[in-house]
């Protein structure tokens, strides 16, 4: 089992949230776990490839804009940022986007994986009226910046486990390149079970000490 | 080993990754808080007992099993209380060149708790192995015979007649046992799980005495006095802490990192002001916070009496730890409340109750709970506190309507004039907070030993330490030689003592460093007489002490 910390951005207005929410609800009872409230959730997928399973530790952050400063904290040492915005509010992707330069100048480690989610996809089907952001300038953004991009209805559970999936296949790959430069490094250790050593727990904090 | 590849496999879908001690493969410090992440779960399950639906069936431990093997322990096992005994008597030695800060006293206590998890750990499993190479040369009835004489025979008797196989509960746990190869060269399904479901109670009952070493640490510390190892020089300080047995006083922790306590004080000052706002209704800090509506006052004395629990009427960093842990249950009103509401509400329970010294109490969990069992929920309600304190601090007037300026007395202007981190600084703290690359908060948390000390702002520490610790040797034989007492007196010395803090057996050792070289010993005792303390280099430094031992040999002949 494969560890990681997804850290959750985004106003408060967007539904953050419920995404999640909705994720954890639909997901196999066999893999709950601990929660408090929505704001801190665990919860594990299997993947098809190698029957991966995956857990994610889900951390949410207080939307509102005065809460804005305190982010780094949530952020710190993630290994996956969920950015979400409100298709049906048309200021919701530059902030955003904002979310993602922040992501991108304040978090060294490159192999972050950030999704863009715009939210509220039901809105949009019962009334195309109601759509503010379009899909194609969204989904542009998304791969000029190189990010995974969904757009996810939390109340009808559209696309929201394909969201963690992808998040997860990403972190997979990433982690299965860092596995393989390791092995290929000390040839000796080509056992399963020791390539199991070289995953460092989501959360650990690098500080301790351990000498 | 045949064998153990199976069981690893097992244990990698699992997610139980604690490998066979003698498998030199394996980077023990590694494996063993590996092995404790699926684990979390099941505890925290236990914790919960209301909510039996969370329980994860693909745990192989039931509640039973945690009722019966973890639950009843109440207490350390002799030997490992041992290992408490020995820490405590090492902090007291005086061996460090100057008073540790905060962050080195916490490296320290966290070198401790993973040799004591180690310990833990070789403790259990050679339990293991003792029972094992007493059930693997006698016949299966002769070894059930020996399970039922235990209490664990009790339940497994009761067990068998509907089916289970715990009886085989004690040959299965030989995947920690030297003679494994000598029992059956495969396993079954069965034993395998009956191995890893043995693993998954022991990291249980390892984490169960790693809360009982947080506790007990802590305990001791509270009946000795103040850990600190300059606490020799302080006699004062020393018998005070003595007098308020009561509440453990995590102040007396921090006092060698005078910073974090002017923090503290900045912070409980602005909590007092803006609860006085509060009460007088010139701010409404439940619109400003946006506190949820569900929210009513009736709710705030259970939340008060956490608080408080928290810091005065709790000792050890892990239940500490609980007590947030239980401040957040108590703070949820449904299901799909998110951080927007748990934050919000959390920093209008802070400015509502202003428990003091919360800050320093949220630090002393930051830093002296064991790292590799701060996280999941436990780190992320410590960082929403954490968060609401930052909040706090960087309130300031301009974050509040206009018309409340006029409103406010010159002193409470003052208090909320500028952010308390823009008046004291700890860089540990926006290390922490900001800072991805945490190599400069590691460089921190070197210890002063021999052969560090470049750090000018502390050398006033030093000094002090010094004076007291070679008053002594000194004043004995001041009276035939004055001149060169005096000379020593002016130049404070280092020991030359070095500490190892791990070794194979775990226990801290302590080793006298080898000294360099000799320096001839000429007239070059008084080379250093027109030098100030501050200038002096290390290696200056350990030559002044050098001659220092030769004038003390010299005196002694």
């Amino acid at each position: 089992m494969l560890q990681f910390k997804l850290v959750l951005l985004g106003d408060s207005s967007v539904g953050k949230s419920s995404i999640v929410h909705r994720f954890v609800k639909d997901s196999f009872d066999e893999f709950r776990e601990s929660t408090i409230g929505a704001a801190f959730l665990s919860q594990s997928i299997k993947l098809d490839e190698d029957d991966t399973v995956i857990k994610f530790e889900i951390w949410d952050t207080a939307g509102q804009e005065r809460y804005k400063s305190l982010a780094p904290m949530y952020y710190r040492n993630a290994n996956a940022a969920l950015v979400v915005y409100d298709i049906t509010a048309s200021d919701s992707l530059s902030k955003a986007q904002s979310w993602v330069e922040e992501l991108k100048n304040k978090v060294a480690d490159d192999k972050l994986v950030i999704c863009l989610v715009g939210n509220k996809l039901d809105l949009c089907q019962e009334d195309s009226g109601k759509r503010s952001v379009e899909i194609s300038d969204a989904k542009q953004y998304a791969d000029e910046q190189g990010l995974l991009f969904f757009e996810v209805s939390a109340k009808t559970g559209e696309k929201v486990n394909d969201v963690f999936k992808s998040i997860g296949e990403s972190l997979y790959s990433y982690k299965k390149e860092e596995l393989l430069s390791k092995s290929e490094q000390n040839g000796t250790n080509t056992h399963g079970q020791v390539d199991l050593q070289l995953q460092k727990p989501a959360t650990s904090d690098p500080t301790s000490c351990c000498t | 080993m045949m064998k153990d590849g199976i069981s690893m496999d097992q244990g990698l879908k699992r997610g139980f990754f604690t490998p066979p001690i003698t498998n030199p493969k394996f980077d023990s410090t590694q494996s063993i808080s590996e092995s404790y992440k699926s684990t979390d779960q099941t505890l925290e399950v236990s914790s919960q007992t209301s909510d039996s639906s969370n329980i994860n069936p693909d745990s192989l431990v039931t509640q039973e099993d945690v009722e019966r093997e973890i639950n009843c322990l109440r207490e350390l096992p002799l030997e490992l209380s041992k290992l408490i005994d020995l820490f405590i008597a090492d902090l007291k030695q005086p061996k460090y060149i100057k008073p540790l800060t905060i962050n080195q006293l916490s490296s320290i206590f966290q070198g401790f708790y993973v040799k004591f998890d180690k310990s833990c750990f070789q403790y259990l499993s050679q339990l293991n192995a003792t029972t094992n190479s007493n059930s693997t040369t006698t016949t299966f009835l002769t070894a059930r015979e020996t399970l039922s004489s235990g209490l664990s025979g009790i339940f497994a008797r009761s067990r068998s007649s509907s089916g289970s196989s715990i009886m085989r509960v004690r040959r299965s746990s030989s995947l920690f046992s030297n003679d494994s190869a000598t029992v059956t060269p495969m396993l079954t399904p069965d034993e395998i799980n009956k191995q890893l479901k043995n693993n998954e109670l022991m990291n249980l009952k390892i984490e169960k005495y790693m809360e009982f070493c947080e506790r007990e640490v802590f305990k001791r510390i509270l009946e000795v006095g103040i850990s600190v190892p300059t606490q020799n020089f302080d006699v004062n300080k020393h018998k005070k802490s003595h007098s308020d047995k009561e509440t453990f006083r995590v102040t007396n922790l921090f006092r060698n990192s005078p910073e974090y306590g002017k923090y503290n004080k900045l912070l409980d000052e602005k909590f007092q002001c803006l609860l006085k706002l509060e009460t007088q209704q010139e701010i409404d800090f439940k619109k400003f916070l946006d506190v949820p509506e569900s929210f009513k006052d009736e709710d705030l004395p259970a939340a008060k009496e956490i608080l408080e629990d928290l810091v005065s009427h709790t000792i050890s960093p892990c239940e500490k730890s609980n007590l947030l842990l239980k401040l957040h249950e108590s703070m949820i009103y449904s299901q799909n409340m998110s951080n927007d509401e748990f934050l919000s509400l959390l920093i209008y329970y802070l400015i509502r109750i202003t428990p003091q010294n919360i800050f320093l109490t949220i630090q002393f969990i930051r830093l002296f709970r064991y790292k590799k069992k701060l996280v999941q929920n436990e780190l992320y309600v410590l960082t929403n506190i954490e968060a609401a304190l930052v909040f706090i601090e960087d309130l300031t007037l301009s974050d509040f309507p206009e018309d409340i300026q006029g409103k406010l007395t010159d002193n409470e202007i003052k208090i909320l004039e500028h952010s308390i981190s823009s008046k004291v600084d700890i860089p540990q703290l926006s290390s922490i907070y900001n800072n991805q690359n945490d190599t400069i908060h590691e460089h921190n948390l070197e210890l002063p030993l021999a052969n560090e000390g470049n750090n000018i702002s502390s050398y006033d520490g030093i000094r002090s330490v010094f004076d007291a610790s070679l008053r002594n040797i000194i004043g004995k034989f001041r009276p035939s030689s004055p001149p060169t007492a005096n000379v020593s007196r002016e130049y404070n010395l280092p020991p030359a003592v070095s500490k190892k803090v791990d070794d194979e057996s775990g226990n801290s050792t302590i080793i006298l460093k080898t000294p360099p070289p000799p320096i001839p010993f000429d007239n070059s005792w008084n080379k250093y007489k027109d030098y100030k303390f501050e200038d002096l280099k290390i290696s200056e430094m350990r030559e002044i002490f050098e001659i220092y031992q030769k004038i003390v040999e010299e005196r002694a002949v």
